[in-house]
């Protein structure tokens, strides 16, 4: 009885004594970590508006909004943005319905193979860059398919699916079985079953996958420079404009692009809760 | 400890009507068969070779009856209903539903609906849309849907919560949505997969009166699999013990409470211990056995055990004579002229029934005075 008695009395003097230093070590420390990440968004946005003079944007020389005014001034740089925008849809697009169905596979059946088929997915991801891009360039090569848009498309929908499909995956992994089974029960054929029960309850890992892929293929700079041929993107410029300096052109862009994804993924979350809620 | 059997309440209020003490015969399916079940065996390959989940199952269930299929976990209950749902394929045998040869027939052209143990209710609808769901599929007319969904939910009692989402749903209330989804089709048999098993006792309890009540109202047959014998004792119209992937013992919930056909019915039925003493007496059929106190222990039903090997049991027979149901009792005897003609067994097996305190004659076993050895 006694024992009873006295947990409750010693249980809060054992907490106290770390809540004292938890109190402000893990907000600050939270807040330096978030800072560190954040930093160089904040430094792009910002010098968006700098009314820099010469050729480098490196120093702070007061507020404008002529750079979002000028944003299409420079030709080169719209054609690579749109070669970026463009090739980044289509990525997309195809990755996401490939990668989705072979996290199906992954996550729902056992198949002879599966085993080295999670490996490569692996691999695929583990494997540097560079590697890769070389790799792809050489069967290119060998082929005999010249470089250009299509081969972008195809080094980018390669690296992607992996991602789309680890994501998949785990959605899947996760999901009843049984659910599947009532709505064939409930009268649902093959289709109906997929479009109206599957489908709408992996989203969340589908539209996860998507952005992952749009993302990853809009900045994508070390496969696609493999792979380009004459084909500008939208990195690929950057990169080359950066030994004579970066126009400011380029940080609007930046920063439109994530103001772009940071909706995306708030619009993501938004209907998430919604249809849960 | 002196025990009788006679005037001993039924198991449990509700699992058989009649006051007779001695086995009814069990409500056969009757004419109109709802399921039956030809010789069904399923076997599924794994790893290490095959696993026989269900090994040649016979089976007729009747039109409007709440059938149970009783048994311990992994004898093969779930694989059974999933045959007749249509979500294996059973390896031989026949399935009929309402008289038609459904093998290879896919779920969704079968005109019968699960209950899921988990539910699998759709997480991403609502409750309306849940139980709407089947009738949307067949293209039933808005309105029509919109009423039955209405009338279903009214009969589950979840009026309300229709626009809720499954997960906005106590355990309970959920399982009267996955009722009413697979009801509202108006399918002609229900298959239940340990549609409880989830809830608490006190739930459970009130949801076995609930699915009963509503079985009576909808007059659909019932398809029943749970490892709960209370369950199944109370519910069931007919039963079956299964063990193993085959039928230990199909009957009524009295006949197999109170006449397990089988050991392992008789320990999987009851809380029940086995006793085994030496003869004392025998009184017509009725056997005192020796309890090694002042005490004796009185075991009807003791009498008239053929010698040899024990006939093949018999499923559903009805009406056999006490002698015979003795007979019937039991793995092969070991010990012929143990109680040939009226002779008097040395020793008895026992079931006792550790609730109720009386004796069960499960099956008599005589042995000879010298091989027996104490315990
Ligand atoms: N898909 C499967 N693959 C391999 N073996 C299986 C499969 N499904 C069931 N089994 C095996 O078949 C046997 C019967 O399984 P089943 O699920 O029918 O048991 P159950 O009576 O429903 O048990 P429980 O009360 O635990 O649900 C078990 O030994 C199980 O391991
Ligand atoms: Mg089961």
């Amino acid at each position: 009885m006694s024992a009873v008695l006295d947990r409750p009395v010693q249980a809060p003097q054992r907490t106290r004594h770390p809540r004292r230093w938890r109190g402000w070590l893990l907000p600050t420390w939270s807040w330096l970590v978030i800072g560190w990440l954040c930093l160089p968004i904040f430094v792009m946005i910002l010098f968006g508006f700098n009314n820099t003079q010469g050729k480098f944007n490196i120093k702070w020389q007061g507020f404008t909004l002529q750079w979002y005014r000028q944003l299409f001034t420079i030709p080169d740089l719209t054609n690579a943005l749109e070669a970026s925008l463009s090739i980044a849809v289509i990525v997309t697009v195809i990755a996401t319905i490939l990668g989705t169905l072979l996290g199906m596979a992954l996550g729902r059946y056992k198949f002879r193979g599966i085993g080295s088929v999670n490996l490569l997915l692996f691999a695929n991801i583990a494997a540097p860059e560079v590697v890769l891009g070389a790799s792809l360039l050489s069967l290119f090569l060998t082929v005999g398919i010249p470089r250009g848009y299509w081969t972008i498309v195809i080094a980018q929908v390669m690296f992607s699916i992996a991602y789309v499909a680890v994501t998949v995956r785990a959605r899947m992994a996760a999901l009843d079985p049984a659910l599947e089974e009532a709505a064939r029960d409930l009268g649902a054929n093959g289709v109906a079953t997929f479009f109206r029960v599957t489908l709408p309850l992996l989203m969340p890992g589908v539209m996860a996958g998507a952005l992952l892929t749009f993302a990853l293929s809009i900045d994508d700079y070390i496969i696609t420079s493999f792979n380009a041929g004459q084909t500008v993107t939208f990195p690929l410029w950057v990169y080359g404009a950066s030994r004579n300096g970066v126009p400011p052109q380029v940080n609007v862009m930046g920063t439109l692009i994530f103001g772009f994804g940071v909706l995306l993924a708030v619009a993501g979350a938004a209907i998430n809760r919604r249809r849960q809620a | 400890m002196d025990v009788q059997t006679a005037a001993v309440p039924p198991p449990r209020a509700g699992a058989a009507e009649g006051s007779e003490v001695s086995a009814e015969p069990a409500p056969s399916a009757g004419p109109g068969s709802a399921i039956e079940l030809v010789g069904i065996a399923k076997t599924f390959a794994s790893r290490r070779g095959t696993v026989a989940a269900v090994e040649r199952v016979d089976l007729v269930i009747g039109e409007g009856e709440f059938f149970s299929l009783l048994g311990p976990s992994g004898c093969g209950k779930t694989t059974t209903l999933r045959m007749i749902g249509g979500f294996e394929d059973p390896t031989e045998g026949q399935i009929l539903l309402h008289g038609k040869d459904v093998v290879g027939v896919p779920p969704n052209h079968r005109d019968v609906n699960m209950v899921f143990q988990s539910y699998a209710l759709f997480p991403h609808m609502s409750v309306f849309e849940n139980v709407a769901f089947g009738l949307r599929r067949k293209g039933v007319a808005k309105r029509d849907t919109e009423s039955r969904v209405r009338e279903m939910l009214e009969l589950v009692q979840l009026e309300g919560k229709a626009d809720r989402r499954p997960r906005e749903l106590s355990g309970g209330q959920q399982q009267r949505v996955a009722l009413a989804r697979a009801l509202v089709n108006r399918p002609r048999a229900l298959l239940l997969d340990e549609p409880l098993a989830a809830l608490d006792l006190k739930l459970r309890q009130a949801m076995q009166l609930e699915l009963k009540r509503i079985q009576r109202e909808v007059g659909i047959t019932f398809v029943f699999v749970t490892h709960d014998q209370n369950e199944a004792l109370t519910m069931s119209d007919r039963l079956v013990v299964m063990n193993a992937g085959r039928i230990e013992q199909l009957g009524s919930p009295r006949e197999v409470y109170e006449h397990p056909r089988t050991r392992f019915v008789a320990g999987f039925i009851g809380t029940s211990n086995f006793i085994r003493r030496p003869v004392r007496s025998m009184e017509g059929d009725v056997a005192v056995l020796d309890s090694g106190t002042d005490e004796r222990i009185v075991v009807p039903g003791a009498r008239g055990r053929r010698r040899g090997r024990t006939p093949r049991r018999r499923h559903g027979a009805p009406g056999e004579d006490r002698a015979d149901r003795a007979a019937a009792l039991g793995r092969p005897l070991r010990h012929p002229g143990a109680c040939r003609g009226g002779r008097v067994p040395r020793h008895v097996d026992a079931v006792r029934d550790a609730v109720a305190g009386r004796h069960l004659t499960d099956r008599v076993r005589a042995e000879r005075g010298r091989r027996h050895r104490p315990r």
